[in-house]
């Protein structure tokens, strides 16, 4: 981009921007006390217009407040006006009139209504909306009979009655009921009021507020309600499965406390750089964790998926946005304190089915049998090989001794203990017409399945908002947390699933071993890690995040806003690891910390313009600069041999070998932006948007970039030929098209950098630089743009029971961010480029049903939230049309994250057909070199000769999965009855494949060296066709990374959570305001799942494969929730 | 009204801060890293340099490293246990341009080759060092740039030959000749030896520095090789001789020479002796000494029969064991020549009681083809109790000793086979499965003799030959029997000089390279093997494949071409 048009476009803006903060100056100053009034009022109550008026004249207003029971809310907008003016604009059609007198102002019950005929055995009586429009249809029924009768189309209705001491209901489709006791009344006049319909539900958008149905974009919304169904450490993990398009899975099947979920909304569109969704929380880009917030501070979570809604957030909207929103105080609420708490434990989901000291003794006995050359052992029963020697299947004497002994251990059950998880959270909330706050304390601690795992949690927020005057409204919240990780590194998962069964972890005088006997003292004695200060693994944290804003109604439907957030997350990570555990395994005992400190802030100025034109068409503008820095560094420190454990890593000058390292790092984004939106007879509404931001990132030249977006959006439900359907309540079809953009690559990519590395020469220690191969500089960097188009159609039916939208979208992605692999001859390894292109298309299904409406709180009422969703990931184009980068696993015309290896086909057979086809692969010569020695075939696993040139080379390797599910979703079915309330969280995927990490390691050596998974290995006589035979000679077997892919399909029920809320009279008696108590279980059940099923795996669900890591968890928690 | 004004000196001010910052703010800030042209400096070229030796780890050291390619897939080494070198080491269908070991040495070879040549590009124009320390050190970058270009050039013929730095890199890339190559080695290496410090043992070098004596070595060897290669030049093997002969000549003017005792030269902690010419550092200093494995690769499985392993006779790995050539056919003289004992190991003494019951427990031992069970021994700590006596025993005598005793013919695959122990670390490490700290050596005066011996037998000079070739075997001679090494010039032939290089240098990096250049790769391997490689090797493996992802990332121009037959 042009720097001058730049700079000409710098000043403009500011001088616009100068010009509404003067403006704004000018009209606060002018403001004073009158005695005419200017009221901007919309559906606000009369006591609100009564408040304005004494304040603004002076006067008093006079009522009894039964009197105003009746009345609508006004809308009221006013400039300079009379207090008679006023009055009459607010009391047409009310229930009740005024009489004006000098400084008072009295509120009196209307005379009567004149209309209707008077006749004591008769109720007469007109319905209306809250608009005064008359309701026909209005169902009257006098209470615990079946007499009644309707409205007819003015509203009207009469009733005799031979008794006027009843209770009339009125009841209509899409209107709250009401009951009115008659005695003394013949003539009401009856307001019924809507039900609040969820089309009505204001959303947050990027920079503001919107109906529901006035939303053009793809936007989802899981409120407070839905969030405080699911008690859990992070926001993370609860929006997992209930909002389409939003994938929320354990990163790596890894379970340790704290470990943060992998999020991904509509899929993956970068290669290079990051996917991770940007989270907005409190109208603040916020780059903390998300252990860093306490989820019983959120209210709401939105989630942002297409290009028109993300569009706003341009240069970081393109992964979807998270949009969370924090409580804060309500205006005229009372102060109410609140509680709320958990308990229970944490527990692990299974035990991994290795192999008990008989089956691995056989196992072992194949092994060396299958390791040795022909004829050398008599059969399994040959007894050369219960001995440790040479022939014998004992690595040593001491091991043998053990097996004697009838040792078999558990090592799992040695290990895993269950942890107790608990919660805490204080708050108080209120708030008065022009201050309102929020204030609350938690705590939240969480123990691991190890020893010495753990996740503590302290947080705090505060929350004020305030009216300064009556235009101007300031607040300010901080969100504060110190979070505190004990050994999120502690893994041991290798060594006890290797150890052998017949080996204890204790010597005979009872101290524990360093290793373990048998397995050639390769396995170290997991429990050493446990010894309390021999594994120190420490991360404390604080995230510290503030907002403030300063938000000016200016006239005639200017307002301006200034929007400020910094957030400063410093985290101290230590460690020491002693000689004797499974990381050192008897070397120098290590030390490590790490100092990290930055911040991250935005500032943000808004201007936004309301105006309505012709009554019909409204507008909104909404013009925007920004810029968000970033700003991060770190030192740490690495030493050797710490003079005593107990220092552990407080104090590196008590060792040796201290080499030392930092980082800095620093971007920033500027940003101009300009939405409009129109909206014409709330039937037809668009946005456009544009934005143009500058990352520092990019190369100059091409730093600056502009993103244009577009959506509309047809009410069709409000055109005519629907207006009065019975079936559908609510239809609109909306449109999309835009571009974002990415450029959350690491800064300083653009210049070449240089690497460290230490050497030595005899004693002296030195250090040398060089260039970074991976990290060449790129002059010509720019940004990666993802323009996407998205249809949706929201739907209502049968009065909204039915609720939901489809989507459909399509995301092309240009300019990828790519660390594109280069020759090594270029002296480099890779370098990040703009190449290639991605694409997603996907479909989006959601619907919220209510089965059964629960008509007061004693029938059962059943609301089912469905969502499904699939989408479709496509590399469509590498750089300089290459059809496939193998280094990358990336292939034109297949997703991201593929498997790419050679086909198992099973084992190979001692039958004369598999034998023949050996010979023709020039695999093996002759049949006893097929079935015999150490290198025989049989048994060992069959891979597929894909290009059917006679041989395995590895061109026969090919696509045989991804992560990538055919479709995955959610459904939360939610029952409530009398005080009893059920919520059911169900999440599925169909289709995708994982590879588990635990199958393809030493774990599952298949060597006999160490315990083995229990799987059904090959022998001569069972024939086998998945897993091949042990050989004592191979490490591993041949191709066993083909064997570790597996359908990760499952359907898992999340949580089930059982409530039940104390009844009001109860409650009343500790003065409480509503009491509820729940037990929820998380991560109970799994079903379906081809992985458990066909190989033992634990859980199948994560993000990408099951890496050999802290087992899953199952929870059970007992929870609490007051409110004073 | 206080909060009011400080709305408004927030919403002024944001005002101004905020606009001029406009572009500044994007302007890239960097603290962390140094940038390129900081290799253009003094103090750059200093640092390049220390780097570019560094990278010598990155090929002696990892598993993946060089030993694969070099020691194994000859007639020495075989495999002894399955391991990642499988494929590569029994050239099986499996191994193919994929292999971790090609991409390997060939990536870190190009990266610090790239390096040597910011060296050399810049070095000539920095100011604020003298010349003499500038020539030095730009010598010293192009010794190594000619070492890393001579392994790929041995191991994958022509390769793409850079010889400027480059900070921008491209997707294009093509082969040089042969000639080129070895042109552009033999001008780099000529330099060296006029440029460098004269000997690793004066002037207070340190250790693991180039030197004149290094780079002669090299540059004969370079030589030797090319001339029997396809870019031989006529005077290849005369100017190879001269360069090894005035190495050997001035050795003693270098304070370099022979070690009296061959077992001394590989002896742990004297990696800096007088014989050594270059070497790769490591040191216990975890951190800037680093470690590598190799001590681990060749260790037989004696814990099976001691019960345990011990500092001294190493991590059982297990990887690799000779082949019955190499124990019995190229060692065959245990008797004169001291070389045999001094490269396996023979003797392991107890670290636990052994103790079966009586008549409890036997082992196999096979005699002249029939297996015979032999009670284990009883056995206190300290007391032999593992013997490999390199020779064949009779049943009587095997049992009459309270040891495990295994000969020749029981060296089966995986446990049973002496130890080859040039690398064993016993004196640097804390635990027996810990990796060693010790330098290696790569460069040795020793072979410069049998480098001198080949030339002067390729130039028909084998009375020479026989001289060099006399002056090692009368250090490998046992005592008192120096007069029956010595050999005549009739018996000198290119199988002898092989198998005596086997004898003097097994396992020390050269043997593949020793039997491509005297195209007897594939006639020995098929002859000696006695595992896969003999089956499974063919004419098209005198070279190593190109790694895939090189061929894979030239995506501009014309493909990268791949070796024959891969």
């Amino acid at each position: 981009m042009d720097r001058g048009f730049l700079s000409t476009r710098t000043m403009l803006i500011m001088r616009i921007t100068s010009f509404f903060l003067l403006a704004l100056c000018m009209h606060v100053s002018a403001t004073g006390l009158s005695q005419r009034i200017t009221l901007s009022l919309k559906n606000a109550r009369l006591t609100r217009v009564f408040d304005e008026i004494s304040r603004q004249t002076g006067m008093s207003v006079v009522y009894r407040e039964e009197l105003l029971k009746d009345t609508r809310p006004v809308t009221i907008q006013v400039k300079d006006a009379s207090v008679e003016e006023v009055m009459k604009t607010c009391f047409e059609g009310q229930p009740v009139t005024y009489v004006i007198d000098q400084n008072t102002v009295h509120i009196q019950q209307k005379a009567s209504v004149d209309s209707l005929a008077k006749d004591p055995q008769t109720i007469t009586g007109v319905v209306s909306d809250p608009k005064g429009q008359p309701l026909s249809g209005v169902s009257i029924v006098v209470k615990g009979t079946n007499t009644g009768v309707t409205t007819d189309e003015d509203g009207k209705f009469s009733i005799r009655l031979a008794d006027d001491n009843v209770i009339l209901v009125f009841t209509l489709i899409g209107y709250a009921p009401q009951e009115i006791r008659v005695k003394g009344k013949t003539l009401l006049a009856i307001t019924l009021k809507e039900k609040p319909s969820p089309l009505d539900d204001i959303v947050i958008v990027g920079y503001g507020t919107r109906k529901r149905s006035d939303i053009t974009g793809a936007v989802s919304t899981v409120g407070e309600k839905e969030l405080r169904n699911i008690p859990a450490g992070n926001i993370g993990t609860i929006l997992q499965g209930t909002v389409a398009g939003l994938s929320v899975l354990k990163g790596g099947g890894n379970s340790y406390p704290g470990s943060t979920p992998v999020i991904r909304i509509r899929g993956e569109r970068s290669l290079g750089a990051g996917s991770d969704p940007l989270i907005i929380l409190d109208g603040i880009p916020f780059a903390g964790s998300l252990n860093d917030i306490s989820p019983d501070e959120i209210v709401s979570a939105e989630v942002l998926k297409d290009a028109s809604s993300t569009a706003i957030y341009g240069a970081r909207g393109s992964n979807g946005v998270l949009l969370i929103q924090t409580r804060r105080g309500r205006t005229q609420q009372k102060p109410q304190v609140t509680y709320s708490g958990y308990a229970g434990f944490n527990k692990v989901l299974g035990q991994y089915d290795v192999m008990d000291a008989s089956q691995f003794l056989t196992f072992r006995k194949w092994a060396k049998i299958n390791g040795s050359a022909a004829g050398a052992y008599t059969g399994l029963d040959d007894p050369n090989l219960l001995t440790s020697g040479s022939l014998g299947i004992f690595s040593d004497p001491k091991e043998l001794q053990l097996y004697q002994a009838g040792t078999n251990t558990n090592w799992q059950k040695l290990l895993y203990k269950t942890e107790l998880v608990t919660n805490h959270q204080v708050g108080i909330s209120g708030g008065t017409e022009n201050t309102q706050y929020d204030m609350a304390l938690g705590y939240y601690n969480a123990g691991g399945i190890y020893p010495g795992q753990q996740m503590t949690r302290y947080n705090f927020k505060i929350s004020i908002d305030h009216n300064l005057g009556k235009f101007i409204r300031v607040g300010l919240s901080t969100l504060n947390s110190y979070t505190y990780f004990k050994g999120p590194n502690i893994n041991p998962v290798n060594y006890f699933l290797q150890a052998s069964p017949f080996s204890t972890p204790y010597n005979t005088d009872g101290t524990l071993s360093t290793y373990l006997p048998g397995s050639n003292q390769n396995v170290y004695n997991p429990l050493t890690d446990f010894v309390p200060g021999a594994l120190v693994d420490d991360d404390k944290r604080h995230d510290n995040f503030t907002t403030a804003y300063a938000e000016a109604n200016l006239t005639h439907g200017f307002k301006y806003r200034l929007n400020a957030g910094i957030e400063m997350s410093p985290e101290t990570v230590g460690k020491f690891y002693g000689s004797t555990t499974t990381k050192q395994a008897g070397t120098q005992n290590y030390g490590y910390n790490s100092n990290s400190t930055g911040y991250n802030y935005t500032l943000e100025n808004i201007l936004t313009y309301d105006k309505t034109v012709a009554k019909d068409h409204v507008f909104n503008f909404t013009g925007l600069y920004s810029l968000q820095k970033t700003q991060s560094e770190n030192n740490n420190v690495t030493y050797r041999n710490v003079l005593a454990d107990y220092i552990q890593y407080y104090n590196p000058f008590y060792a040796t070998s201290i080499t030392s390292s930092g980082s800095y790092s620093k971007w920033a984004i500027i940003s101009f932006m300009g939405r409009l939106n129109y909206k014409f007879k709330d039937k037809y509404l668009a946005t456009f948007t544009i934005r143009d931001d500058g990352s520092s990132r990019l190369a100059t030249g091409n730093k600056w970039h502009t993103f244009p977006s577009g959506a509309l959006a047809w009410n069709i439900a409000k055109e005519s030929f629907l207006n009065s359907s019975r079936y559908v309540s609510a239809l609109k079809l909306r449109a999309s098209y835009g571009t974002t953009a990415n450029t959350s690559i690491s800064p300083y990519q653009t210049v070449g950098t240089l690497n460290g590395v230490y050497y030595n020469f005899g004693t002296d220690n030195v250090q040398g630089t060089y260039p970074d191969p991976s990290h060449p500089g790129n002059a010509t960097l720019g940004w990666e743009n993802t323009s996407s188009l998205n249809i949706g159609l929201d739907y209502g039916l049968f009065n909204n029971r039915l609720l939901g939208s489809i989507e459909w979208y399509r995301q092309v992605t240009d300019d990828i961010l790519l660390s594109q692999s280069l020759p090594a001859t270029s002296g480099y390894s890779s370098i990040v480029n703009n190449i290639g292109q991605t694409q997603n298309i996907g479909m989006e299904f959601s619907v919220t049903s209510v089965n059964l409406t629960g008509h007061n709180q004693h029938s059962l009422s059943w609301t089912t939230n469905i969502n499904v969703f699939y989408n479709r990931g496509r590399i469509n184009k590498l750089s300089s049309g290459a059809l496939k980068d193998i280094n990358n696993g990336w292939f034109v015309g297949s997703p991201n994250h593929i498997f790419y290896d050679y086909q198992r086909v099973g084992i190979w057979q001692n039958t004369p057909e598999d034998l023949a086809l050996a010979q023709k692969y020039g695999l093996t010569t002759t049949q006893a070199a097929y079935t015999t020695g150490a290198n025989s075939l049989a048994g060992t696993v069959k891979v597929a000769d894909r290009t059917g040139d006679g041989k395995i080379t590895a061109d026969d390797k090919t696509i045989i999965g991804g992560w990538q599910p055919k479709l995955e979703g959610g459904v939360t079915n939610n029952f409530a009855y009398r005080n009893f309330d059920l919520t059911v969280v169900t999440y599925f995927k169909i289709g995708g494949t994982l590879q588990s990490g635990i199958h393809n390691g030493f774990a599952n050596s298949f060597q006999g060296v160490y315990n083995n998974l229990d799987v059904k290995y090959w022998t001569p006589d069972n024939h086998a066709n998945y897993w091949p035979k042990p050989n004592l000679t191979l490490q591993f077997p041949t191709y066993l990374s083909t064997l570790s892919y597996f359908d990760a399909s499952y359907l898992k029920i999340r949580t089930i959570t059982l409530g039940y809320t104390v009844p009001d009279r109860i409650a009343k008696k500790i003065s409480g305001k509503s009491i509820r108590i729940y037990a929820s279980a998380s991560n109970p059940f799994t079903f379906f799942s081809p992985y458990m099923r066909d190989a033992k795996g634990l859980d199948p669900e994560t993000g990408s494969n099951i890496d050999v890591n802290t087992p899953p968890l199952w929870s059970m928690l007992f929870g609490i929730n007051v409110s004073f | 009204m206080i909060m009011k004004k400080i709305f408004y000196i927030t919403a002024i001010t944001s005002v101004f801060i905020l606009g001029p910052a406009c572009t500044k703010e994007l302007k890239e800030e960097n603290h962390s890293n140094l940038t390129v042209d900081f290799f253009a400096t003094a103090q750059g070229v200093d640092n390049g340099l220390l780097a570019a030796y560094a990278g010598l780890r990155n090929i002696y050291g990892p598993e993946e490293g060089i030993e694969v390619f070099t020691n194994l897939g000859c007639d020495e080494m075989r495999l002894a246990n399955g391991n990642r070198t499988t494929n590569a080491v029994t050239y099986n269908s499996s191994f193919n341009s994929s292999n971790e070991f090609s991409a390997t040495i060939w990536n870190n070879s190009y990266r610090l080759i790239n390096t040597c040549n910011g060296l050399v590009d810049f070095g000539a124009k920095v100011t604020g060092i003298s010349d003499a320390v500038k020539k030095e050190k730009i010598a010293e970058a192009k010794f190594l740039r000619a070492f890393y270009y001579f392994n790929l050039v041995q191991l994958f013929g022509g390769v793409t030959l850079n010889t400027h730095f480059s900070d921008a890199p491209t997707t294009a890339a093509s082969r040089a000749s042969l000639p080129e190559c070895y042109d552009f080695i033999v001008s780099d290496l000529q330099a060296a030896v006029t440029d460098l410090t004269p000997s690793p043992q004066q002037n207070a070098v340190e250790p693991g520095r180039a030197s004149i004596a290094a780079a002669k070595h090299l540059l004969a060897k370079v030589y030797l090789q090319r001339g029997s290669s396809g870019a031989a030049q006529p005077n290849d093997y005369q100017n190879a001789l001269g360069m090894a002969k005035s190495l050997i000549d001035n050795a003693a003017s270098y304070g370099l020479g022979l070690l009296p005792n061959f077992g001394d030269v590989f002896k742990a902690g004297n990696e800096a002796n007088k014989e050594v010419l270059f070497s790769v550092q490591y040191s216990k200093d975890l951190t800037y000494g680093s470690s590598h494995l190799w001590n681990h690769l060749y260790v037989c499985g004696y814990d099976a029969f001691l019960g345990q392993r011990d500092l001294t006779d190493g991590r059982s790995y297990s990887w690799f064991r000779g082949t019955s050539w190499m124990y019995n056919v190229a060692f065959a003289d245990k008797i004169n020549d001291g070389r045999y004992y001094k490269t396996f190991q023979s003797v392991w003494y107890a670290t636990l009681p052994i103790a079966p019951k009586a008549g409890a427990l036997t082992y196999n031992v096979t005699v002249s083809g029939t297996t015979y069970a032999v009670p284990v021994p009883t056995v206190k700590v300290g007391d032999t109790a593992l013997f490999y006596p390199g020779y064949n025993m009779t049943i009587t005598d095997i049992k009459s000793r309270n040891y495990y005793v295994f000969t020749p013919e029981n060296y089966t695959d995986s446990k049973i086979f002496p130890t080859m122990t040039k690398y064993l670390d016993p004196i640097n490490r804390t635990t027996v499965n810990e990796n060693s700290h010790r330098p290696i050596t790569i460069m040795r005066l020793g072979e410069t003799y049998l480098v001198a011996a080949e030339a002067a037998f390729r130039l028909g000079q084998n009375a020479t030959a026989a001289s060099y070739i006399n002056v090692i075997r009368s250090r490998a001679a046992t005592v008192g029997n120096t007069a029956n090494m010595q050999i005549a010039d009739t018996d000198i032939n290119i199988d002898f000089i092989l198998d005596e290089r086997t004898r003097e240098l097994a396992c020390e990096q050269v043997r593949w390279f020793d039997l491509v250049r005297n195209h007897k790769l594939i006639e020995r391997v098929r002859k000696y093997d006695d595992y896969l490689a003999k089956a499974n090797i063919q004419d098209f493996d005198t070279l190593r494949p190109i790694p895939l992802s090189q061929v894979n990332a030239v995506i501009t121009g014309p493909p990268y071409p791949q070796n024959t037959g891969w």
